[in-house]
């Protein structure tokens, strides 16, 4: 919540520090950013009556010399740009210009030398510079992951949090050094930004205790092409994988016949307390739980209550009226939503394709997987999509078995392919390029738990000791093992080095770790290094950090936020019993460590394999 | 929250590049003043040049030629421009931005008010000795609900007003002159658009006080009549009849109050002649009916949809600035394609008319010659 909560109080402050009628001025991104936080009809109340894109305004474009303009963008050169000629022509009375990054001098100065008629009032920074989709869910919304990008939406992110945080990096991945070297940098640079910081006052909204520096860790999605591959079963990720969220939003248009008000709808857990309750409840509860919804709401639809007797009745009715709408275009909403999921799930088999999807991504057992990927390259009524997605699979699995052999199933592929629709087409080349773009030479991790004949026995013997709960979420993803490792204290600082030593640093080591558990307790003795990693066993003796930032360069997956939250204690968010993610959780517990995920982007399939794609053919 | 305010870097660059273009131009026209002075004597060309001068040189001196236009508007509009743009738009405020003022001004009395309505309830509702001074603060709080119900009802209709004053910003003031090539149509919506919104601000800050009045006076009504209850003492009729009727006469039309007045002055004529059990009870009964009309009155008029519209796709600020105004520019092109097409047909339509009748008419002179 802290995020949120940081980006909503900073656009109220800005809003508010305003005068009287106010307009204001935003960007593609900081809309974007503004829409998850803030409703239309409060900003309203705030007295804004007036929103608008910056724009190049035509000659003689019309004054409102009545209103107070807010601008709020991103401070990129072609906002510079529009924003000097909006100066130099002004159409509001006065300007409080606030960026949402840091800006550089050069830009102060072309906006002090356009602003001809001294019509700023101020200009400031704030940090907004990313999206809060969720509680512990941060999106740069950037689907191209850019670099620059990356760096300025980390920054503001750690801004927010107020702290310079210890920044690790995967060391086999040239993006996530070049991101964490970017971000040193910058850390250092605007270290003057985390200064007032350091009060504990400030953190007692965000609920981070104490004065340790958090912990930046970068990772990389190379290392995990699984999870963005797999069918998934709980509410949200499944609306993502099936029809695509987009920035909180889902567009039902050309599905079913839906009326206009419900072509596109809104997913936020802050106003939607149903879907908060069940983003992550898998489909069979879904149903269930949506079943209760529809029951409670017609009983308590005011005209089942009886006939309208007198005029209190009336008056009650009328009383509720808005409520009850509200509430009916809600329950709308999710019916409208999971008939949708299920009317795909029926037409595209996918309970059949995720079976093996989720065995490919569990279990080792090459002859039995190849024979049921051929039955399902050859089944009709399986998209061709679907059909790649476990060839991938197998191909990813199976990448280093010396019986290997792909070109049977690239030949059934190509078959199938040979009468499916056009455009998805392209992704059967893709058997080739998920290698290139993440084959086993890539990846250091073992995502397949099939490195060692130790990862292969203890994966055995798990399942056979606990058995599977549910055989469509038994897959775990590999973010849950890297950050139940970490919060163990057993990450190694060999793969994932220290790059930048945060504020507070490790000092305060042997205070702050009353919290911990026992098993943590032993590993931790006294006081820790600082400074960059000389030798990685000196980095054992570390303190496990409480605020936990991940960032995943190449975009995250709903499932993975799953994880996330599981860790983080989010009830009916942990799909495994025993796996990582509970035994993950249960370390978090003890001390109360958070975790955030951020990414570029949140993934889904399709754009996953449009991802690889784009990477293999550079 | 988190902000670094970078103002007084900004305002001191700023100086310096104010004080910096100052200097620049008295040079330049200096420069050009020697100049013209030596090159010519007529005074129509020496102007003429020394405008296109000066317009080079900023142009080239900063690559900025919008300060050229800046420094005309400045000199033909506003007298002492960049001090306070207050002075340029004081005289020509329309009417709206005074309206909002006083609502401003308005509602920040009546949320005053309100607040002390709510302190005088308290102090009421606390057991206390003295009839009198229990009658005194009755006819306060009597006094000040009458107010709030005044000034809620005016605010009212200060806003209902905002709608008519949708040409105002245009009828007057310098922007006309500004801007009087830009397409009226545009400029009508856009101020259209606005006003509406601050329309709708206003009205969802207003409700929020009325609702916020009326749940203070139906809660002091509750804890007075459970306070009788508990004392024995049966519920002053009249007193929770005055405080009632303050909280629902706030929106009704002038109309059916004085309906609701006389119906009164009935019911109490009809219980003071008879003076029977029964009779009291049916104007009782009577009144609650009453009350609840016009809570229903109230109500109906005060249903907005707000609430419903919370957390839909119609609330969200980003859908609201861009697909609606992709969604708009589409339409506005697709408009605009219509129009074309619709325009050539017209005229293709038009000249295979022409020619055919020419060619008729041809036709004719030819036959009419021949025979």
């Amino acid at each position: 919540m802290a995020h949120h909560d940081s980006v909503r109080n900073a656009l109220r402050t800005l809003i508010r520090g305003a005068p009287g009628l106010k307009a204001l001025v935003v960007d593609r991104d900081t809309a974007a950013t503004l829409g998850l936080v803030e409703p239309y009809s409060q900003l309203m109340s705030e007295e804004v009556c007036h929103v608008e894109v910056l724009v190049a305004q035509p000659a003689g474009a019309r004054q409102l010399l009545h209103l107070h303009a807010i601008v709020l963008v991103r401070p990129t050169e072609q906002n510079v740009a529009l924003l000097c000629a909006e100066l130099a022509a002004p159409r509001f009375r006065d300007y409080q210009l606030c960026f949402a990054n840091v800006l550089r001098r050069l830009a102060v100065e072309q906006l002090a030398e356009a602003d001809v008629h001294e019509r700023v009032v101020s200009l400031r920074e704030s940090f907004l510079d990313f999206l809060p989709l969720r509680k512990s869910l941060v999106s740069l919304g950037d689907p191209l992951g850019s670099l620059d990008r990356a760096v300025d939406g980390v920054l503001a992110l750690m801004v927010m949090r107020r702290r310079i945080p210890q920044v690790r990096y995967d060391r086999n991945s040239a993006a996530c050094r070049n991101l964490a070297e970017r971000l040193a940098v910058k850390f250092d640079q605007e270290s003057s930004l985390f200064q007032d910081g350091t009060s504990d006052a400030m953190n007692a909204g965000t609920g981070i205790v104490g004065s340790r520096a958090p912990l930046l860790l970068i990772l990389d999605r190379v290392e995990d092409p699984v999870t963005p591959l797999l069918n998934q079963w709980t509410y949200e990720a499944m609306i993502h994988e099936l029809l695509g969220i987009q920035n909180n939003t889902v567009s039902l248009k050309g599905s079913m016949d839906v009326k206009d008000e419900f072509e596109q709808v809104v997913l936020d857990a802050e106003s939607d307390e149903f879907f908060a309750r069940n983003m992550f409840s898998n489909f069979g509860d879904l149903g269930a739980n949506l079943k209760e919804l529809v029951d409670n709401f017609s009983s308590q639809r005011p005209d089942a209550q009886g006939h309208v007797r007198d005029l209190d009745d009336m008056l009650r009715l009328v009383e509720e009226l808005p409520e009850f709408r509200r509430s009916s275009s809600n329950v709308t909403k999710h019916v409208l939503l999971t008939s949708e999921l299920s009317r795909r799930v029926d037409s595209g088999s996918l309970l059949r394709v995720s079976q093996l999807e989720q065995d490919l991504a569990c279990r080792e057992s090459e002859a039995e997987h190849r024979k049921q990927v051929l039955q399902i390259c050859s089944a009709p009524g399986i998209a061709l999509k679907d059909k790649v997605r476990v060839v991938l699979l197998f191909a990813l699995r199976y990448e280093q078995s010396p019986t290997c052999n792909l070109s049977e199933l690239k030949i059934a592929l190509q078959r199938a392919a040979a009468g499916s629709a056009s455009e998805d087409v392209a992704f059967v080349d893709l058997v080739a390029g998920i290698r290139r773009y993440a084959g086993a030479a890539k990846r250091h991790g073992d995502v397949f738990s099939n490195r060692s004949f130790l990862a292969k026995a203890a994966t055995s013997m798990r399942r056979g000791i606990h058995g599977i709960e549910n055989i469509y979420t038994q897959h775990e993803p590999l973010l849950a093992q890297t950050l139940d490792d970490l919060l163990r204290a057993r990450l190694s600082y060999e793969t994932y080095p220290v790059i930048y030593e945060g504020s507070g640093g490790a000092l305060h080591a042997s205070g702050a770790f009353s919290g911990a558990s026992a098993q943590t307790l032993g590993s931790a003795r006294g006081a820790a290094l600082s400074g960059p990693p000389p030798r990685a066993d000196a980095h054992t003796d570390r303190v496990v950090p409480r605020d936990i930032v991940v960032m995943m360069v190449g975009g995250c997956c709903y499932e993975e936020y799953r994880t996330v939250s599981g860790i983080n204690g989010v009830a009916g968010a942990v799909m495994v019993e025993s796996g990582h993610t509970a035994s993950a959780a249960q370390v978090a517990r003890s001390l109360q460590a958070h975790v955030v995920l951020a990414s570029s982007h949140v993934l889904n399939s399709s754009m996953f394999l449009e991802q690889v794609r784009r990477v293999a053919q550079q | 929250m988190v902000f670094r305010d970078r103002t007084s870097l900004f305002l001191r660059l700023r100086g310096e590049a104010r004080a910096y273009d100052a200097a620049r131009r008295v040079a330049t026209q200096k420069q050009q003043r020697q100049r013209s002075a030596l090159r010519v004597g007529g005074h129509e060309y020496s102007a003429v040049s020394q405008g296109q001068g000066s317009r080079r040189d900023h142009h080239d001196a900063h690559n900025d030629d919008f300060l050229i236009e800046m420094d005309s508007l400045e000199s033909d509009g506003r007298s002492g421009s960049g001090g306070d743009p207050l002075d340029s738009t004081g005289d020509a405020a329309p009417e709206w931005v005074r309206t909002c003022d006083e609502l401003r001004a308005d509602m920040s009395h009546v949320r005053e008010q309100i607040a002390q309505l709510q302190a005088l309830h308290n102090v009421h509702l606390l057991p206390g000795f003295g009839e009198e001074d229990k009658l005194i603060e009755e006819e306060n709080i009597n006094q000040l609900a009458g107010e709030i119900t005044r000034s809620l009802r005016t605010s009212e209709q200060k806003v209902k007003r905002l709608g008519g004053l949708y040409l105002a910003p245009n009828s007057s003031g310098r922007s006309d002159v500004v801007d009087g090539h830009a397409p009226a149509s545009d400029d009508e919506r856009a101020s259209r658009a606005i006003l509406e919104s601050v329309q709708k601000s206003f009205g969802a800050q207003l409700q929020v006080l009325s609702m916020q009045f009326r749940t203070a006076q139906k809660e002091y009504l509750k804890q007075l009549q459970g306070q009788k209850a508990v004392l024995g003492i049966g519920v002053d009729a009249e007193e929770q009849e005055r405080a009632l009727r303050h909280t629902q006469t706030v929106f009704l039309d002038d109309t059916s109050t004085q309906f609701r007045e006389t119906d009164f002055v009935t019911v109490q004529a009809v219980e003071h002649d008879t003076g029977e059990e029964y009779v009291q009870q049916r104007a009782r009964e009577i009144d609650k009916v009453v009350h609840s009309i016009n809570d229903l009155a109230y109500l109906m008029k005060d249903l907005s949809n707000l609430v419903e519209v919370q957390g839909t796709i119609l609330d969200r600020v980003d859908y609201n600035v861009l697909a609606v105004r992709e969604s708009t520019q589409n339409a506005v092109k697709e408009l605009r394609r219509a129009e074309r097409h619709h325009r050539k047909r017209h005229g293709v339509s038009c000249i295979i008319c022409l020619t055919l009748a020419c060619g008729v008419m041809a036709l004719i002179l030819v036959f009419k010659w021949l025979f």
